[in-house]
């Protein structure tokens, strides 16, 4: 009999071990901690497609560290999408203007029906290159820097990083009716050295980014001293 | 090939003839731009994985396909 309580009350041991949390947690969970002391708030918000995104799952760069979490993901505001988007639209609806005004009416059918199909192949094309320039326009900020992700024109590409104990100066202004109504700005992180500066532009909540920013370095500081810096 | 040859073939090229190659060279360098934008995607998505992937992808091929498609299509009908 009493073997039986000791494998029962061993068993509860194993049990209760695995719900204790970690005397040495994990860097996503200390991070985790650093933005709900600041507000419980900021965790968890969007999803892939959003501008705005803390902790985000399943998302990984290129130069990502091993085990080194993403803090914030954030991407240009959906507003800085309107103008493309509304001249998709035009394009889109240009063709049934030609009812209207019978611009290709001189050519033979099989002429007008390429014309018309090579349009919407080159609308296509616009929308999709347009997406995917503000869908990779990404800034990331993890436990331990600043990304930057830019591709300029069609095959070039830079990733500018800079370490959070490196950032010496970091400024944000709103710019614009449309910047102060729907709460997005430009944020400057200056570096110490010949690092360059990196830029986050039109980017959400850019207050709330600059808090999470802050708080992430005072973190960082706090382990150099403690000598526990990576 | 005689000049008079030469000048004949030249005279008897019709207006849509021409328009023809050029659709079909502006469709070329089109496909060149379509392998691009593969290349592109291919980099992109390496670059930053969000998941999205096989769409992006996807969606990169399904564009070449189409210019291709299109040339073919340019080609038998004009």
């Amino acid at each position: 009999m009493p073997d039986i309580f000791v494998a029962a009350n061993h068993q509860r041991q194993k049990k209760d071990l695995k719900k204790a949390p970690s005397k040495n947690p994990g860097r996503r969970e200390t991070a985790l901690a650093v933005i709900k002391k600041l507000d419980k708030n900021l965790v968890g918000i969007g999803n892939r497609l959003s501008t705005f995104v803390t902790f985000p799952d399943g998302l990984a760069f290129e130069t990502q560290q091993k085990e080194e979490p993403i803090v914030l993901l954030l991407r240009p505001h959906w507003l800085t999408n309107v103008n493309w988007l509304f001249l998709a639209l035009l394009m889109i609806l240009a063709p049934l203007f030609l009812t209207l005004v019978p611009l290709l009416a001189y050519l033979p059918s099989n002429f007008q029906l390429i014309f018309i199909v090579l349009w919407y192949l080159f609308s296509f094309s616009f929308i999709f290159e347009k997406f995917l320039g503000w869908f990779f326009d990404i800034y990331l900020i993890t436990d331990e820097r600043v990304v930057d992700v830019d591709f300029y024109s069609l095959t070039f590409k830079q990733i500018a990083d800079a370490g959070l104990q490196k950032i010496q100066d970091i400024t944000y202004r709103t710019r614009g009716v449309l910047g102060s109504i729907f709460d997005y700005g430009d944020i400057l992180i200056q570096t110490a050295g010949e690092q360059p500066n990196i830029e986050f532009k039109a980017v959400p909540r850019p207050a709330a980014v600059v808090k999470i920013l802050n708080e992430l370095i005072t973190q960082e500081e706090q382990e150099m001293l403690e000598g526990r810096a990576r | 090939m005689t000049l008079p040859e030469l000048l004949t073939i030249i005279l008897h090229i019709s207006l849509w003839q021409v328009l023809k190659i050029f659709i079909l060279f502006a469709l070329l360098i089109y496909f060149v731009f379509a392998i691009v934008v593969v290349r592109q995607v291919k980099i992109m998505t390496e670059t930053f994985k969000t998941g999205f992937e096989t769409t992006l992808r996807l969606i990169s091929w399904l564009h070449l396909f189409l210019v291709l498609l299109i040339f073919l299509l340019a080609v038998a009908i004009l």
